[in-house]
């Protein structure tokens, strides 16, 4: 049995059903069934303002469903304790603000937070989790700096090893490569990749760039107007169709010479 | 047992303090502070019960204190008039420290404090009304200085709030609306009332430590006894906050829940501080910061900075006894002139501005 067919067949922890999204009176989507495959990196892609941020919000109950239900491992998210559900899932928010002045690894350690009680505020456990946090994102020798004098990237990086620290064992990213260099996101992706392989963690990331979405993504979701227009392998998925139906953008798709998944190449008018 | 948190070499990692399946995480620099700030309460305290009228020895007010003096007017003195003026000092000041200090991480932001976005104004509106329009005694004035309070935070943060958040600058800018309104309203009622009772009016504005009973130190030292520790405990999921409303609740925190406690406790602490004493500027706006310089960190501090606003209050009200001639001035004009100073001073060398 090949390595593919084992994690087929994991049953997905992480499952919206027949969810309704809205904010005040402007409806995201409705009926929407979806579940998370288990032990892969799923990257959810779409146009801008469709609403792929607000679904991952909903994920991890930062936006309560109007009707329906996000459930984990069979549980309503919304019914289950707050420290608990962290320590399950972790999310990078679109944005976060470091606290002035406060050095890397104690925005890091902040990260133990649903770990750790009043009176029960630092543990072996939480030392070693920060400090291999800090070694998987390659940000052990930032330790002692401050968060406010890193680059862009370095910051990500940080925010992500806090977000690691936790020790979920499923992480959401929010368009977690959006104003850094290409560089820079190609070395996150790899980074959230590898995380994928090495630590066995559910990864779900919502991405503009779709080249970047075929090539490093398990399962890819395609949302747009609301409904998932398409969800499965890269390669299986991604044609020309595709991109028009989801961007309404003309292309043709050739192989990545590299990684064997869909190029997109932008037709003009 | 006693350990560094972190195997790092610089200072400021912290220590951690085991004992059994327990562990707390302290730094040295914010306990001595703490200390520090303790011990000088505790040193001007006494010494400002010596000042007054009467000059009274040191030992003199040590002794009756502790029960071993010599009876008598002195005694009566320290007792009656001098231990409820400067308990009403410490905890006035302590209040309004700790309220300083929640309202800065509440909303980012050095100028959050209970006198800036208008809490105090609303305190002084409820009293203002009760001795003008009632011509009531002291606790009816210090009741509705509660009320005032805290109906003005209610309808500020009904204002600012939106989809169940409420922002920082929406809270600060909220505020400052509404104050201006209520600061109106209070000039108004003064410049309509009857003439005695807008000169009673008048000297409660002022902020006075004057003629404080045990009526005017019992509810705000309940209040800051009961509330402090609860607030203790809420502050570690507060400060989390800072980093923003979606990492704080995927971290497994009640975002809106934990804020609206921490500033319902904050405004009724400036509420009962105002009831207390009047309007006492700037302690809220300047202890939360001086501690933060004191300790180096910007991690909000509720203990030291309540310690910080009493030797604040206390500073200000041994300044007056210095005053030469006899010349009283209200404490809180004091703290007024002096806040204002340090205000401009924040202003200036500001980055956030």
């Amino acid at each position: 049995m090949t390595k593919s067919n084992v994690s087929a067949r994991l049953m997905p922890r992480l499952k919206g059903e027949n969810l309704k999204l809205a904010y005040e009176n402007r409806v995201i989507c409705e009926d929407l069934e979806l579940s998370i495959p288990e032990g892969k990196f799923t990257v959810i892609v779409g146009p801008n303002g469709c609403g792929k941020s607000t679904l991952l919000r909903s994920l991890c109950r930062l936006l309560k469903p109007s009707q329906g239900q996000v459930c984990l491992d069979g549980k309503n998210i919304q019914q289950m304790p707050a420290k608990e559900l962290a320590r399950a899932l972790g999310l990078l928010p679109q944005s976060s603000q470091a606290p002035e002045g406060i050095r890397v690894v104690d925005l890091v350690a902040r990260g133990r937070y649903p770990h750790q009680k009043l009176f029960k505020q630092w543990s072996q456990a939480d030392q070693d989790a920060v400090f291999q946090a800090m070694a998987d994102t390659g940000v052990t020798e930032l330790a002692e700096r401050q968060v406010d004098e890193l680059s862009g990237g370095q910051k990500q990086r940080v925010w992500i090893a806090m977000v690691l620290a936790q020790q979920t064992p499923i992480v959401l990213l929010d368009e977690p490569t959006t104003y850094l260099d290409v560089a820079h996101q190609i070395d996150l992706l790899e980074l959230f990749r590898s995380l994928n392989r090495t630590k066995q963690h559910t990864i779900v990331a919502v991405l503009h760039d779709l080249n970047q979405a075929c090539r490093y993504a398990d399962h890819l979701i395609a949302f747009a107007g609301g409904k998932i227009v398409a969800q499965g392998e890269p390669n299986d998925l991604v044609d020309a169709a595709l991109v028009k139906q989801v961007f309404g953008l003309d292309s043709v798709i050739i192989d990545d010479p590299v990684s064997h998944t869909p190029l997109i190449v932008p037709l003009g008018k | 047992m006693i350990q560094r948190r972190y195997p790092l070499q610089a200072a400021g990692a912290g220590y951690v303090c085991r004992l059994g399946p327990f562990s707390i995480v302290y730094q040295p620099l914010h306990l001595l502070v703490a200390f520090a700030l303790l011990l000088l309460v505790c040193v001007i305290a006494t010494y400002s019960m010596t000042l007054g009228k009467f000059n009274l020895s040191l030992l003199q007010v040590v002794d009756a204190i502790r029960g071993a003096g010599e009876g008598g007017v002195k005694d009566r003195i320290i007792l009656n008039i001098r231990l409820p003026k400067v308990l009403t000092a410490v905890f006035v000041g302590a209040a309004l420290g700790i309220s300083g200090a929640v309202f800065q991480s509440v909303s980012r932001n050095a100028l959050g404090s209970p006198d800036v976005i208008g809490f105090t104004t609303g305190a002084a509106t409820g009293a203002i009304a009760q001795i003008v329009l009632f011509e009531s005694g002291a606790l009816e004035v210090a009741l509705a200085a509660i009320v005032g309070g805290v109906v003005t935070a209610l309808v500020v943060y009904l204002l600012a709030v939106k989809a169940g958040v409420v922002g920082g600058y929406r809270l600060i800018l909220t505020g400052i609306g509404i104050g201006s309104i209520l600061s109106a309203l209070n000039g108004l009622m003064l410049v309509k009332g009857n003439l005695d009772n807008a000169i009673m009016a008048n000297l409660w504005l002022a902020g006075s430590l004057h003629a404080r009973t045990w009526t005017h130190v019992y509810p705000v030292l309940v209040g800051v006894v009961v509330l402090l520790p609860i607030m203790m405990v809420l502050k570690r999921a507060l400060a989390m906050i800072e980093m923003g409303d979606d990492m704080a609740t995927q971290l497994g925190i009640r975002v809106e829940r934990v804020r609206l406690i921490m500033i319902f406790f904050a405004v009724v602490l400036a509420a009962f501080a105002t009831g207390a004493a009047g309007p006492i500027a700037f302690i809220a706006l300047a202890a939360p910061q001086l501690v933060s310089r004191l300790r180096q960190s910007r991690a909000m501090s509720l203990f030291s900075s309540a310690l910080m606003g009493a030797l604040l209050v206390l500073a200000a009200d041994v300044l007056i006894q210095w005053l030469p001639f006899q010349a009283s001035m209200p404490i809180g004009r004091m703290t007024g002139i002096v806040g204002g100073i340090y205000l401009i001073w924040l202003l200036t060398r500001s980055r956030q501005f």
